[in-house]
Parts: C-alpha cells; structure tokens; sequence
C-alpha cells in the first residue's frame, strides 16, 4: 500500500512537471510573443541557405549586375540598399569574392548618403577583408551586422520610417530569386519557402504607419497596393501548395517592386 | 482502491499542468548599447561553438530581464531543411535557463535541450518552414539578466 501511494505521488510529481515543461502554448500566449524585426524577421542568409538545399541552384547564374540609381529620395536609397543587401548574399552564396566586395562596397557608398555611422563603415572595409580571405561563413555574419548597423544609424537619424524599405528591398529580391527557382524546377512542396504570411503583414504594417506625407508617396503607394495584392495568396498556409499560378503572381509583384528600385523614382 | 487513487493524482497532474502555463512577461526593449554587455558575450560564445559545424551566428538578440513564472516568448520564422540553434545565457548564480521551442500552433516541438548552470541551447531542423515560438524561463532564480541569440546552417 505504501508503495502504491509513493508511486502515485511520484507520478504526480512527473506528470506535473511533464506536462508542465511540454503543454502547448495557449492562443493568448502566441498572440503577445514579441515580435523583433532584428531577430524575428529571417536574414537573406538564411532564407538562401533554406532555398539552397531546395534547389541547389548555380548561385553564380543568379548574380546580377546592379547599378545603383542617383536619387534624392532617402526612401529610395533605403529601398535600394535592401535590394543589394540581398544580392550581397547571393555573391556569398556564389562564393565569388569580387561580387561580394563590390556589392559591399555599393552598399557603403549608398550608406553614408544617408549619414551612417562609423560602425557601417568599418563593417564595409570587414566585408572586403573577408571577401578577400573567402571566409563565407563570417560573411554571412558580417553582412547581417552591417545591416543592422545601418538600422541602428536610421533609428540615431530619427529616420525610422525608412527601415520598411530597407526590409522591402530585401525581402522582394530574396522572393523573386526564390520564385524564379520555383518556375524553372516546379516543386509543390517547395512553395512553402515562399509562403510567408506574417512577414508580409508585417511590411505592410509599416507602410499603413508611415507618417502621412511619407504614406503619400508614390512609391509607398505602390508598394502597399502590390504587397496587399499578396495577401490572400499567403493566408493557406505553408502546408498546402500554391498552384504555379500563384507563384508567378508573386513573382511579378516582386519582380514590379525590383523595377521600381531601379528607376528613377516619380517625382511626388 | 490504490488504483483509484493513481487515476485521480494522475488526472490532477494533468489538469494542473493545463492551468500552469505561466502568464507572459514583456522583455524589455532591444537593447542595442548592451552588444558588450556580458549576457550577451556569453550568448554569443555558445553559440560561437557551433561554427565549426557550419553555424552562421545572427547579428540580432533578445535581452532582458527574466523572471521566475514570468517567460519571455519570442516569435520568428524558420525554414525547412536549415538547422537553428538557440542559445540563452545570464551571469546569475544560482539561475538555470530552460529554452524550449514551440511550432506555429503553439505544440512543443521535438527537439534537443541541454541546460547548465547559467546557460541553454536548443536546436531544432524544423519540419515546415513557418512561424515558431522560443520560450525563455527561468527554472531556479527569482531574476536575472538573460540574453538569447541563435545561429543557423
């Protein structure tokens, strides 16, 4: 009988403490878990390391010549930033050690026309030493540093409403690489990588809490109305793949948005 | 008799554990001045450990201040067929860190746990590319400075 009653009390204990360490979250729970774009949103290098095991593609093939374009609007310098950020992880990818440096070295020069600190400019002369020493794994890491280094000068700037186009240029480069795969290597199971709804809700978030005259703009009206248009292609869900269609909707919102950061902007 | 009472501790345990999930605390802000701070060096120099096997730390971290019953949550999105890999540390005598992780409808996941005195580290290769939680908590200690990063291959 005293066995029997250690036993169960023995289990009770276990099971508190099992159940305990290993019940679900509850919806309220999931609901308030913080959310920081420096952690929680997933770094170019990451999604490409996620879209290379998928596809195995020749990264070397997908690196693209990319001149920056002259302009006076900080939103577009932010936005174009973001483009070579990921195309910066490409070059990484590619393991080419130029394309890396030059990227890099774009980035450093559209960086201090928005006033950035020191930091971003000793991480630039990093990422060239590197690149040199093709150490790609560092790279990774310095180039996620550096981005968020030229966040932390946007933030010093009081400039952070520019950082939702930082994160658009970035996200849309990474997705139309991403959907381009898809296309040429049909997968249904790999659309999941493109599937990416909190992401997208996210960046539009931050487009509808602009200040009004920088909502007003005419490229933050644009991004806002392609961007929506993604919506209900991303509210199934990554277990259910997306029809071909819908992958190549994606890929022409993205592709929409990349052209814009290559153009000179209208004038608002 | 005994068996009766077995069934009737067991259902409680259950019931209990249901009601147990403790209420979430709200970490502080993002602390961008605290990249010296030592919680997060000794984050970082776990995590640093993984290198050699391919790891690529995050530049970004969550900082704050951990108390007992009160567990931070952290959203993120992972990806499938990448390996990630969360580190916790505080300098705190006598404070454990359990870093566990949950899939995007809020079940924990299978993965590994590894917990010393003042540090955890958790991996996981997710089974869908989605959105997950980390949970941080303490599991001895009333409080303590807690820094997490994470790095992934």
């Amino acid at each position: 009988m005293r066995v029997s009653i250690a036993l169960a009390l023995l289990a009770f204990f276990a099971g508190n403490l099992a159940f305990a360490r290993f019940s679900p979250l509850d919806e309220q729970s999931m609901q308030s878990a913080v959310f920081m774009e420096t952690l929680s949103l997933p770094s170019a290098g990451e999604y490409f390391s996620a879209v290379d095991k998928r596809f195995e593609p020749n990264w070397t093939k997908l690196l693209r010549p990319m001149v920056p374009v002259a302009t006076p609007l900080r939103e577009h310098l932010a936005l174009q930033i973001g483009v070579l950020i990921a195309d910066c992880h490409i070059a990484i990818e590619a393991q080419d050690g130029q394309a890396t440096k030059n990227y890099g070295r774009d980035i450093l020069n559209l960086a201090k026309k928005l006033n950035v600190s020191q930091n971003v400019l000793a991480r630039g002369q990093n990422i060239s030493d590197l690149a040199e020493k093709g150490d790609w794994l560092t790279l990774r890491e310095e180039l996620d540093a550096m981005q968020n280094d030229i966040r932390l000068s946007m933030q010093e700037q009081n400039d952070y409403d520019l950082l939702v186009f930082l994160m658009i240029g970035s996200w849309v480069r990474q997705m139309e690489v991403a959907c381009d795969l898809f296309i040429q290597t049909p997968t249904p199971d790999a659309s999941e990588l493109l599937i990416q709804p909190e992401i997208l809700n996210h960046l539009l978030d931050r487009l509808h809490g602009l200040p009004e005259k920088s909502r007003a703009n005419p490229m933050a009206q644009t991004f806002l109305g392609r961007l929506q248009g993604l919506q209900p292609l991303m509210t199934q869900g990554s277990l259910n793949p997306l029809p071909e269609a819908s992958v190549q909707d994606i890929s022409a919102t993205m592709k929409a948005i990349l052209n814009i950061s290559s153009e000179l902007p209208p004038k608002p | 008799m005994t068996r009766t009472f077995f069934i009737f501790m067991l259902a409680s345990s259950i019931a209990s554990a249901q009601q147990a999930e403790p209420p979430q605390t709200k970490p502080a802000p993002l602390d961008w001045n605290a990249t010296s701070s030592n919680p997060r060096s000794s984050a970082l120099e776990i995590a640093s450990r993984n290198k050699a096997l391919g790891f690529a730390r995050r530049d970004g971290f969550w900082s704050g201040t951990l108390e007992k019953n009160k567990p931070a949550l952290i959203a993120l999105h992972l990806f499938t067929r990448n390996n990630y890999s969360f580190s916790a540390a505080n300098l705190t005598p006598g404070s454990r860190i359990r870093v566990s992780i949950f899939d995007q409808l809020g079940n924990p996941t299978n993965s590994e746990e590894s917990m010393d005195d003042t540090s955890a580290t958790v991996g996981i290769s997710p089974a869908h590319s989605d959105r997950y939680y980390i949970r941080l908590e303490l599991t001895e200690g009333d409080k303590a400075e807690t820094c997490m990063v994470y790095s992934y291959k």
